[in-house]
């Protein structure tokens, strides 16, 4: 195994004793999970979330003071989210585990195949519906499980990729809410969110997933190529590979700039919104705005002039 | 290390060696490369971004400054997956 951005190679021993290591250095510096906190995980079933759920289990199963919930966003994606979610099933038996499925047919009223049905794939990318019913059914299933904490499985690769995605595309307000704790700022009913993997590398997850037999759904989203985040991720890694420790530089410089940024930013008290009651930005959020431009979409497509923009 | 050559397959050109590639998911093709290569040699002439895969050659994962011989079969193995 080799670390390129340290110049390492490791045997599966070393690799495996190291990840542990900084996950737990990780966790302990920021104070992601502490004594008290009931642990929502966020499952896909993919090799990010389940190598976190099979981490968090290793790591507090046995104490009395913490406890594990796995929750299952099912966004409503034909052949992609039924076989990763047996996936997580299996993986959350195996553990013991209390699993949740929360799905946006339920909560959102359509799948996300049917959001995109009717919205096209142009104008609005099927990623940026998906994040927002994610994020947003995520919180929802937490609070009803009684959760203190929500920890996802994002990687080392994906925190870089959000911070050039949020240059490129100049999204200052997500950038701010990039960082260690995710939505620290207090706000009754909403979880905080922690991503104890942020700092391994994507590749390292999946070595950890493959030398420990952590069973995973390997496949691909099929709306994945239309995000701006795979081309971002082919820049990252080309100049990761040109020029190792790109990624960590990135984060790293993201983490030291945000904090001092983001004290003068957060002007407007959030809110919550007036159709949902969740977290927002304004006086609907996001998940409501979504809910209610696809209605009136596919109105303008029933009266049959294929409801041009 | 036995001998392969003289099996009636193409004949890798001087200084060069033959391996089968099977990328998972994908298919199998023939490669071939100076002889000495490392598996990063071999992924850079494939265009293959080694953040993206790892490589198993029997079932093992290798590191990738291993050296590569003549008729190996590695299997290059996708990481990216959605999350
Ligand atoms: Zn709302």
């Amino acid at each position: 195994m080799e670390l390129h951005y340290t110049g390492e190679v490791l045997c599966a021993k070393h690799f495996t004793r190291k990840f542990w290591r900084r996950v737990k250095r990780h966790l302990s510096k920021e104070g992601l999970i502490t004594s008290g906190d009931r642990v929502g995980i966020g499952l896909s079933g993919g090799k990010d979330s389940t190598v976190l759920l099979n981490v968090l289990h290793e790591l507090f199963s046995r104490r009395t003071d913490i406890s594990l919930v796995a929750i299952t966003v099912d966004e409503g994606i034909a052949g992609y989210r039924s076989p990763s979610l047996e996936v997580a099933r299996r993986a959350c038996g195996r553990l013991g585990i209390k699993h949740v499925v929360i799905s946006a047919r339920d909560e959102f009223g359509r799948t996300l195949d049917e959001a995109v049905r009717i919205a096209g794939t142009q104008e609005q990318a099927p990623c940026s519906y998906c994040g927002v019913i994610r994020r947003h059914l995520l919180n929802v299933a937490a609070r009803r499980a009684g959760c203190t904490k929500v920890a996802t499985g994002h990687n080392l690769d994906d925190e870089a990729e959000s911070v050039l995605m949020d240059f490129v595309r100049g999204d200052v307000n997500k950038m701010m809410r990039l960082g260690a704790k995710v939505g620290v700022r207090s706000f009754k009913g909403f979880v905080q969110r922690v991503k104890p993997l942020r700092l391994i590398p994507e590749k390292e997850i999946a070595l950890f997933a493959i030398l420990n037999g952590i069973e995973f759904d390997p496949a691909v989203c099929p709306y994945s190529h239309l995000a701006l985040r795979e081309d971002v991720r082919d820049a990252i890694n080309a100049l990761e590979v040109a020029h190792p420790g790109t990624k960590f530089a990135i984060v790293r410089t993201a983490d030291r700039i945000l904090p001092h940024v983001q004290k003068g930013f957060f002007g407007a008290v959030p809110q919550a919104c007036g159709s949902c009651g969740e977290l927002s930005s304004g006086p609907l959020c996001r998940f409501c705005q979504y809910a209610e431009e696809l209605d009136s979409m596919e109105k303008g497509k029933k009266k049959g002039n294929g409801g041009s923009a | 290390m036995a001998s392969k050559r003289g099996t009636g397959k193409r004949k890798a050109g001087a200084g060069k060696i033959s391996v089968t590639v099977r990328e998972i998911p994908g298919k199998a093709r023939t490669a071939s490369v100076a002889r000495g290569a490392a598996i990063s040699d071999l992924l850079s002439s494939l265009r293959i971004n080694r953040e993206r895969v790892v490589v198993r050659k029997n079932g093992r994962l290798l590191p990738e400054s291993e050296a590569l011989s003549n008729g190996d079969v590695v299997e290059v193995v996708s990481i990216i997956s959605g999350g």
